[in-house]
């Protein structure tokens, strides 16, 4: 998981293209593959650093491994995990952008190349502060969530 | 020290004006061809937003996220807590 975060993606992309084809499904997909690993990554650090002794209290209970996840391990790590939200966030949004400039039809990423290809430069300002904005407010709004939550 | 909520939109207004101020000061150093003004850029937003081809972009751009991002979350969760554990 650690080399898929250290892998250029962008090099990944034709076979992206070759796997879920032209569209969509092909953006899609290289979103997922730019923000899942981090928060795989996250979340399994979170779960090897929860205090042994959860472990120990749920043993002792003999609770299943379902109650293990839902009642011990998921609230225990639920912090490293809003974390990480904040980061596919931004990762994500990335991965699609790059799939609609190299292979849609539709979408701001598909539009910023239109835009220079004919050097218009005004639009691929704003489609730029758009997404500042969006991703500027999205963060802000889920690190407010975080400590609201840590307090 | 703790800053209250004024001052950080304080903050907030202040940083934000002085990006404003450096990027029209840069737009005038290299030319408004190669990098718009921000009364130009907001003006572009504004038309931008009330024509029905960028509104179906971002409509486009918005559902492939949303769709990538709660898979990626779930995946990503699913197989942190396998690796994890």
């Amino acid at each position: 998981m650690h080399v898929l975060v250290a892998v250029p993606k962008v090099t990944l992309y034709p076979i992206i293209l070759l796997l879920f084809g032209l569209g969509d499904p092909a953006k899609i997909a290289f979103g997922v593959l730019h923000g899942l690993p981090t928060v795989a990554i996250m979340t399994a650090g979170a779960v090897r650093s929860l205090k042994p002794i959860y472990r120990k209290a749920a043993l002792t209970m003999r609770l299943t491994p379902r109650r293990y996840a839902l009642r011990i391990l998921l609230p225990g790590v639920a912090p490293e995990i809003l974390a990480s939200l904040r980061i596919c966030f931004a990762f994500t949004l990335l991965g699609v952008l790059i799939g609609e400039m190299f292979a849609s039809a539709h979408g701001l990423g598909h539009l910023l190349m239109q835009s220079i290809g004919v050097d218009d430069m005004p639009t691929v300002m704003a489609i730029v502060i758009l997404l500042f904005l969006f991703a500027g407010s999205g963060s802000v709004a889920l690190l407010a969530v975080i400590n609201r939550l840590n307090k | 020290m703790k800053r209250s909520p004024v001052q950080r939109l304080a903050d907030i207004a202040a940083l934000s004006l002085l990006l404003i101020a450096g990027w029209e000061a840069l737009s005038l150093l290299i030319g408004v061809r190669v990098l718009p003004s921000p009364p130009q850029t907001a003006q572009r937003i504004v038309a931008a937003l009330t024509q029905p081809d960028f509104l179906r972009d971002i409509t486009a751009t918005g559902q492939a996220y949303v769709i990538a991002l709660v898979i990626a979350m779930l995946g990503g969760v699913t197989l942190g807590l396998l690796f994890g554990g």
